[in-house]
């Protein structure tokens, strides 16, 4: 199977030189296309920043990300940023909406940005998808939770990104809720052909996973 | 120390960014007053002090006074240090220049400031003192008993008499103070001679008096008193004249005090919208702190109070700063300016009250320092009563990192494109307030730019010049009535032999360089209303659109005016000829003496009024009315228009053309631009200073606002970020944002600075201020102001772009 995203000696460190902390501690590791991943380790091991790092939000401190052929931080600013909201879709835990644009100007925020709108039935179809076409025109604060979580994969699944990454997206829904999200998150990425790559603490997530690695102290400690 | 007191401390030290810019806004507010006022102080004891040193110190004059009503004066309660002199005659010189001959009371002499630098003052009939000026001009090198045969004109009843030859004995030799280029110079007489040329009754005295010590605070109370005595002795306005430089120099001017206060107003008014701008987005930013301190326990009046211990812990230090530099600046200034007049500032440093110059300076900072925590005070009023209103429960709804602007609706319809204009009309949309208060602020300075600017441009000098010379060289008469020596400058008898003959005016028009020439007539009248004779003046037909297009009020055909039977009059000299008092469909009545022995007498209704260049007569009718009074050549000047503005070769062959004839003068459009240019360029550079400094404070409201919009949004960028906005959208956002605030600023200055600069420059026309004539719209300073706030939006966007990307884009989402 094809190789999506890889990472090669990539680290991270915070801190100071003489107390650093290793956020990221020489990781390698692949990820293959049309597969959901989950990265899964216990609160501060790193996971969010290795995230962070393959979706070139932020930089490393030595190591390469490549996406398809392409190693993202040999990109500079602009490109990266073009690259993203081409290759790579983001779903937070906090859900990250602009408060001021409504629910379908936030979906379609990321190809506005890109110069390119989304055509009419399109955009039904997905706001139908994530069962928020009632909702498509109020503001952010008025939806709850689950809704405000759906309408941020709606952004990232928008512009048919390659990959979808989710930092903890159910971490701040009930389980239910959070139950529904992963599923609607596996049958966009299915129906778009995507690949999905999740960070959860949620076992049952987890567990639908195909394929898990597991990190600690900023190092890939297991792989299923 | 006390805990609220540690508080604002400590928010102040944790807020130093925002608190800086209060504290430059405070600095420049109170730079700016102390700077303005104390430097208006100094200048103004200097001119004082060369007033008291230099200048006359009589501070009223009543001409044509009987010795009888001088004694009435002398010993009058009001009446200080007084004087008499009598103008007993004059010799004329050549370029309209004089030596007066007065006969003067020591007293007087010492007023004028006439002192003797050798020999005696004269005492028998034949003997003269005078100014080495006025030897120098009579064309004399004197010393002190030196015989001197003068040719002088006695004035007798007003009216000069023949010329007379008279030889003198030069008893004394006045201090050399007269300037060459002055038109006026002097020489003292004996009272013997003057007992001898006029008879007690034809002998009319000025009387000289200072204004007996009395607890006088202001000029207008000044005026008032001299106006006053002249009116209990009947002694008319006209002859009554008021020293205003003395009394300026011994008096408070109410008008300065009013022009000093109505810039620090203004500059406190600049500030306190920056301040309360500032306050007002820290305190929306800090709602959910201010929510938790109400949550432990704090009181209204304890969050109200950190608010403010807040705002005055930066005044405490940037007021002091403004007014050091402020001290500075103004020594600096005073250092500059008098680098080349040590000698000047020696001589009026006796006249200086260095304790008054203290007091002064400890008022003015005074005055700043009181300011600058006034406009602390206002502007934290609202902001310390916002602070004390947040509930607790706001500082669970508010989340810290983000105001939400006013988000008041649930839903609206969706954009189908979004696009970075959107993105950032958005944005502006929810903060309202805030976007307003940064643009009237901004507006304030653009608005009173602008209107200065007005004022200055009305002032342009090609203006004043085109006022006062019409067309590149103007040929005019020199006509007199009162000069039994020069019988021939009487009007009667210039048009008898007019020297603007039609071949005249040929030849100066075939000049190379000449482009075309008008000619105008006058008559000369007396009018009632006016105490001397009046000219009026005859526009011919081929110059009717002058006369025409500048009708102000009221209407008539030049047709209409060819009868005689209707005039037009200036609308200036409507006022202050006739004190406001005429009106359209008023009828003038005017005595014309064409020197035939039968003196006209003619009727004319006002027709309409006009705004006329102030080189002109004020009345104004068409040549042809002339026809029925005076058949004779009435041509009284000839505006001369060349190819370029000014051209020494072409005054030369003007100046050739009428050296034979002495009744001709020429002025050229040159010499008034020269300086009314030298004027302006002093007043604007000055209003620019003013400006910039003002501009500065407002440009802290726009940093601030911007500064603001940016950390507050700093998640929000960070989330553009993270789903694909480039660095490049990014400036490019910050970039129409700023560009709408200039945007809005452009048009609020510009409108309002339009609409609120015409009531200025009408008031400024109406009161003769700075020769404003004629309405300028000030492009120059609109493109100036313009290109000024581009460069610093584009700065300012540029480096808050940079500012945002500081952080990496997690940190910034993670906020």
């Amino acid at each position: 199977m094809e190789t999506i995203v890889k990472a090669e000696k990539l680290i991270k460190y915070y801190g100071t030189k003489e107390n650093p902390v290793k956020a990221v501690d020489q990781i390698d590791l692949e990820i293959k296309r049309g597969l959901f991943t989950v990265i899964a380790g216990r609160s501060g091991s790193g996971k969010s920043t290795l995230l962070h790092l393959l979706g070139g939000l932020d930089r490393p401190d030595s190591g390469n990300v490549y996406i398809g052929e392409q190693n993202i931080f040999k990109l500079n600013g602009n490109d990266l940023a073009k690259f993203r909201r081409r290759k790579i879709g983001f779903v937070f835990q906090d859900f990250n909406l602009i408060p001021s644009l409504t629910v379908l100007e936030n979906i379609i925020l990321p190809l506005g940005l890109e110069g390119k709108t989304m055509e009419k039935h399109a955009a039904e179809k997905l706001l139908e998808n994530i069962g928020l076409l009632d909702k498509k025109d109020m503001l952010p604060d008025t939806l709850s939770g689950g809704q405000k979580q759906r309408c941020a994969i709606a952004r990232a699944i928008a512009a048919k990104p390659a990959i979808i990454l989710a930092d903890e997206p159910t971490g701040n829904l009930d389980s239910q809720t959070g139950l529904e999200i992963v599923t609607l998150l596996r049958q966009s990425v299915k129906e778009y052909g995507q690949t999905l790559v999740m960070i959860t603490h949620d076992k049952s997530i987890a567990r639908m996973a195909d394929k898990a690695i597991v990190i600690k102290d900023g190092k890939v400690v297991g792989r299923t | 120390m006390n805990m609220l007191y540690r508080i604002a401390k400590q928010n102040r030290i944790y807020y130093r960014k925002r608190n800086l810019l209060i504290g430059i806004a405070i600095f420049l507010a109170s730079f700016l007053i102390f700077f303005i006022s104390s430097f208006a102080a100094v200048f103004q004891q200097e001119s004082y002090a060369s007033i008291n040193a230099f200048n006359p110190n009589w501070q009223g004059q009543y001409q044509h006074v009987p010795t009888e009503l001088a004694d009435k004066l002398a010993s009058h309660p009001d009446t200080g240090e007084w004087g008499l002199f009598a103008e007993m005659a004059f010799t004329e010189l050549p370029a309209q220049k004089y030596v007066y001959y007065y006969c003067m009371s020591d007293d007087a002499r010492d007023m004028l400031r006439l002192k003797l630098a050798q020999g005696h003052m004269p005492e028998a009939e034949n003997e003269i003192a005078l100014t080495p000026e006025a030897a120098r001009q009579l064309g004399k090198s004197v010393k002190v008993g030196d015989p001197i045969s003068l040719s002088y004109q006695v004035l007798r009843n007003g009216k000069a008499d023949y010329s007379q030859q008279k030889e003198f004995i030069v008893s004394g030799i006045l201090e050399d103070t007269e300037d060459s280029a002055g038109q006026a110079f002097t020489a003292l007489i004996s009272n013997k001679l003057l007992e001898r040329e006029l008879p007690s009754g034809q002998v009319s005295y000025t009387f000289l008096f200072r204004i007996s010590n009395r607890d006088i605070s202001s000029t207008s109370e000044a005026e008032n008193i001299i106006k006053n005595l002249a009116a209990e002795y009947q002694i008319s306005e006209e002859n009554i004249r008021i020293n205003s430089y003395n009394l300026a120099a011994n008096y408070t001017d109410p008008n300065m005090i009013l022009i000093i206060s109505i810039i620090i107003c203004t500059v406190a008014l600049a500030g306190i919208i920056t301040i309360y701008s500032i306050y007002y987005v820290r305190i929306q930013e800090r709602i959910q702190e201010f929510g938790r301190l109400k949550a432990i326990g704090m009181t209204q009046k304890e969050l109200r109070r950190i608010v403010f211990l807040e705002g005055i812990e930066s005044a405490k230090k940037a007021a002091p700063l403004g007014i050091l530099t402020g001290l500075a600046a103004e020594i600096a200034a005073l250092l500059i300016l008098h680098a080349n007049s040590l000698d000047y500032f020696q001589e009026i440093l006796p006249w200086l009250s260095i304790p008054k110059l203290i007091i002064l300076h400890i008022g003015t900072a005074a005055l700043s320092l009181g300011t600058a925590f006034l406009m602390m005070y206002i502007s934290m009023k609202k902001p310390m009563r916002t602070a004390a209103k947040i509930t607790e429960t706001e500082a669970l709804r508010y989340p810290a990192y983000q105001n939400r602007g006013t988000l008041r609706k649930k839903a609206r319809i969706s954009r189908k494109r979004i696009h970075i204009f959107y993105l950032v009309r958005n944005h502006l949309g929810r903060y309202k307030t805030r976007s307003l208060l940064t643009i009237l602020s901004m507006s304030a300075t653009g608005i009173l730019a602008i209107i200065v600017a007005t004022v200055l441009s009305c002032t342009d000098a090609r203006l004043y010049a085109d006022d006062l010379c019409h067309g590149q060289y103007m040929i005019g008469e020199q006509i007199e009535f009162r000069n039994a020596e020069h019988p021939e400058r009487k009007w009667e008898n210039v048009i008898q032999d007019n020297p603007l003959t039609d071949d005249l005016l040929q030849k100066i028009k075939e000049i190379n360089g000449v482009r075309e020439i008008s000619v105008f007539d006058s008559i000369f009248a007396e009018i009632p209303e006016i105490s001397d004779k009046f000219e009026i003046l005859g526009v011919p037909e081929e110059n009717k659109s002058f006369l025409m297009d500048r009708i102000t009020q009221g209407s008539v055909s030049y047709e209409a005016l060819k009868s005689g039977e209707q005039v037009i009059v200036d609308e200036h000299a409507a006022k202050w000829y006739f004190h406001g008092s005429l009106n359209i469909g008023d009828t003038i009545t005017y005595v014309v003496d064409t020197g035939n022995g039968t003196p006209l007498t003619k009727k004319a209704k006002i027709a309409a009024f006009g705004d006329y260049p102030l080189a002109f007569p004020k009345i104004l009718m068409a040549s042809d009315a002339f026809k029925g009074i005076c058949p004779a050549n009435c041509h009284s000047g000839c505006s001369v228009w060349g190819d370029e503005d000014y051209n020494k070769e072409t005054e030369n062959q003007i100046k050739m053309i009428i050296e034979e004839e002495p009744l001709l003068q020429l002025s050229t459009w040159q010499e008034y631009y020269e300086l009314e240019q030298e004027t302006t360029r002093d007043v604007t550079a000055l209003c620019c200073i003013f400006l910039g400094f003002l501009g500065g404070i407002c440009i802290m409201n726009m940093i601030n606002t911007m500064i603001s919009s940016v950390q507050q949004r700093k998640r929000e960028i960070g989330i553009l970020q993270a789903v694909g906005m480039t660095d490049r959208q990014l400036s490019g956002m910050l970039q129409l944002e700023g560009g709408l605030y200039i945007l809005g600023t452009l048009f609020t200055t510009i409108a309002c600075g339009s609409l609120l600069s015409w009531p200025v420059f009408l008031w400024a026309k109406d009161h003769g201020i700075l020769g404003i004539r004629k309405y300028e719209f000030p492009f120059m300073a609109v493109c100036i102001i313009i290109v000024i706030l581009i460069i610093l939006e584009i700065l300012l966007a540029a480096f808050l772009a940079h500012s945002a990307r500081k952080d990496s884009i997690i940190d910034r989402i993670r906020l």
